[in-house]
């Protein structure tokens, strides 16, 4: 794959579908992401605080260890509040009659195909962000393995996992 | 090599054990109920061991009098009940073998029917501890083909040596449909022979190297400890005990657990029979098998020495087996070429001519930009910690240049190595595919060469990181079912669209009907 074509894959058509068929995550799946994170960074300032309170109970903490503890700190802030808006961008997903395709990622970009021939388990699953977002997850396992399409809308997740299922259904009919 | 020719004939034999029918209905041996009270022995002795302590420390005056009799009151009350559990489980359990499937009822208060058709039973193993070999009796396990329940069998039943051997030639004989018991003779000789100076090597030699590494380092700097500090031994023997649970433990595990190694084939099934202390008798279908590994750490391979295993669900052979010992042994270390004698003989079904690439030479930027980026991090890591050696009052006294040395060998020795073995990578690591079956070699340090069949892909995941997609490049993951669950298998960094090839092959095969799901019943 070329550069060019690389970039292109992520292109999105007025029908809202990549070149190639992919759907898109709703645009207020963003707004569940950041919730998320911000939980996240909440607690992991929670334990930066802690730690540092600890620590200068007992000894200086050097200026080192202070600026290296800043660092990590603002890299995993801005890692937080810049990755909903790439994931947004970049997650791409497509189900078609023998596979399930998900493109994914902020810094490393996974593709994941699952032939539907594979596929074990389903399941719909919303946590209390997504829930007030009205999203929900679909999980999908099969015997190697958990991939999931996330931040769906809950109409549509309930009907990839009804139409995953009835497909599976029909396979095992099939081989009876 | 020997054997071959018997092993190929040995389905053709005449079978050595009665067929069971129908209406046969079977319980367990009676050394079922000393099982299950051992089992319950030591924590129960742990519990009432710690509330003798409890009661001693509450209130001495009752202490003295009746803690000791309260104490064994309570655990032979505690055994006489799961003696009694034990006894009426084992009388309440009976084991029928119906035309499809096998069914295990237990009427007890929990009332419990197993019920698991022939069809999905992955595979039966023999497994004789020591109480088993001294009442001829071993116990039969039962796994199916599913992820779920990898680390344990789904059945565990103990039968006479006699029965057991019977129900296993049985189902073997109903699992695989053919008219003929399938030969699990103790007299079969075994494709490949493994002296006890091979087992032994393979104990040795097949940790890996990051393990045996620590160990040693750990073993050496605990004997140091002991000599230079007078009167403190604790953090010597610490480090002493630490190199025993890394290394010494699974050596001599290991050298017990593969002593007596026999496998053969006969028809579609394998055989594997191994154990010095407690012994154990495995068996498989080849088609349930989903990868073939050849395996080598650094040591072995500066020795020309290999091993062979086999990546197969539900072959759980004991209930404490640990997760190394999981995958089935198919040759302890042997040179290459008797490994793929023994590869063409047991699983010829994995072997195939194959042109292995290198990684390309674009795969040369990312590995070193994540060289560079690894040693960065260690660095600053190494900075920090000098820092706070200058920075310690304990520190006082003792010459920085020192610290400040070790600090800097040390760096330095992990730098030029996360460059070595970038060089190493880019030279080592391949990928190879053919029609059916595709592999993957990966391992600068422990190598390892993973031929998969494209049938046996559960899922494929091809990652791009910002290091390799400006090149055009990616790696692969590719998730199986195994012996402990699921597996992840790795590659290199190779062509993105190649390795997007796997998953397209995967899903092809399904879709024009290439991949037949009946083979791998």
């Amino acid at each position: 794959m070329t550069r060019d074509e690389m970039s292109n894959e992520f292109k999105v058509d007025e029908n809202g579908l990549t070149t190639d068929g992919y759907h898109v995550l709703p645009r207020r799946s963003v707004g569940s992401m950041y919730i998320g994170n911000v939980i996240i960074l909440a607690i992991l300032s929670a334990i930066v605080y802690v730690v540092y309170a600890y620590s200068s109970q007992y000894y200086e903490v050097p200026s080192t260890y202070k600026l290296a503890m800043l660092i990590a700190y603002a890299l995993v802030a801005a890692y937080l509040a810049l990755g909903p808006l790439v994931y947004y961008a970049r997650y791409r997903y497509r189900i078609d009659g023998d596979r399930i395709d998900i493109r994914k990622g902020i810094l490393v970009i996974s593709h994941t195909v699952v032939p539907i021939e594979r596929v074990h388990q389903l399941e719909v699953a919303r946590g209390p962000i997504n829930n007030l977002f009205r999203l929900a997850d679909v999980t999908i396992t099969t015997a190697g393995g958990i991939a999931s399409i996330q931040y769906l809308e809950i109409p549509v997740a309930e009907e990839i996992a009804d139409s995953l299922n009835a497909y599976i259904n029909d396979i095992l009919r099939k081989r009876e | 090599m020997n054997g071959e020719d018997e092993a190929g004939s040995a389905s053709e034999a005449a079978p050595r054990f009665e067929r069971i029918t129908a209406d046969e209905e079977f319980t367990q041996h009676p050394i079922k109920v000393v099982e299950g009270v051992l089992q319950s022995v030591f924590i129960s002795a742990v519990m009432v061991f710690s509330f003798y302590f409890s009661i001693m420390d509450a209130d001495k005056e009752i202490a003295e009098k009746y803690s000791l009799y309260i104490s064994l009151a309570i655990f032979i009350s505690i055994l006489g009940a799961m003696t009694w559990v034990s006894y009426w489980r084992w009388r309440r359990t009976t084991i029928r073998f119906g035309e499809n499937e096998l069914t295990v009822f237990r009427d007890t208060v929990f009332k419990k029917q197993t019920r698991i058709a022939y069809s999905k039973i992955a595979s039966t193993n023999v497994n004789c501890g020591i109480i088993n070999r001294m009442t001829d009796t071993s116990r039969l396990m039962i796994n199916i083909n599913s992820s779920v329940n990898a680390f344990s069998p789904e059945l565990t039943l103990t039968f006479s040596t006699e029965v057991s051997d019977r129900i296993r030639a049985n189902l073997s004989q109903k699992m695989y449909k053919n008219n003929v018991i399938p030969a699990d003779e103790p007299d079969t000789p075994s494709i490949v022979t493994i002296t006890k100076a091979d087992v032994v090597l393979h104990g040795l030699l097949s940790q890996p190297t990051a393990s045996a590494i620590f160990g040693i380092i750990m073993f050496f700097f605990g004997i140091y400890q002991m000599i230079t500090t007078t009167g403190d031994f604790v953090s010597g023997i610490v480090a002493i005990t630490l190199a025993l649970f890394s290394y010494v433990v699974p050596v001599v595990a290991m050298i017990f657990h593969y002593s007596n190694y026999k496998i053969y084939r006969a028809g579609d099934t394998i055989y594997i029979s191994h154990g010095f202390i407690r012994t154990y008798r495995k068996s498989f279908k080849v088609s349930k098998i989903n990868a073939v590994r050849i395996r080598s750490p650094l040591v072995p391979r500066l020795i020309k020495r290999y091993m062979l295993d086999a990546e197969v669900v539900g072959l759980a052979a004991s209930d404490g087996d640990n997760s190394s010992n999981r995958s089935p042994l198919l040759c302890p270390m042997k040179d290459r070429g008797t490994i793929e004698k023994v590869m063409s003989a047991i699983v010829p079904e994995f072997v195939y001519d194959v042109e292995m690439k290198n990684q390309p030479r674009e795969a040369a930027k990312p590995i070193f930009i994540r060289a560079a980026i690894w040693s960065l991090v260690f660095a600053a890591a190494a900075f920090l910690f000098y820092d706070t050696m200058v920075n310690l009052p304990e520190t006082e006294g003792i010459s920085m240049g020192y610290i400040a040395a070790a600090v800097i060998s040390v760096s330095a020795v992990v730098v030029a190595g996360l460059f070595v073995n970038g060089v190493m990578s880019r030279r080592i690591v391949q990928y190879g595919r053919g029609e059916d079956k595709f592999t993957f070699l990966v391992g600068v340090v422990d190598r390892k060469i993973t031929t998969m069949s494209f049938d046996k892909v559960q899922m494929a995941e091809v990652e791009g990181g910002p290091l390799s997609r400006p090149y055009g490049l990616a790696r692969c993951k590719i998730s199986l079912l195994s012996s402990i669950g699921s597996q992840n298998i790795r590659s290199g960094y190779f062509d993105a669209e190649e390795l997007e090839s796997i998953s397209e092959e995967v899903v092809a095969r399904i879709k024009d009907g290439r991949y037949d799901y009946r083979k791998y019943l």
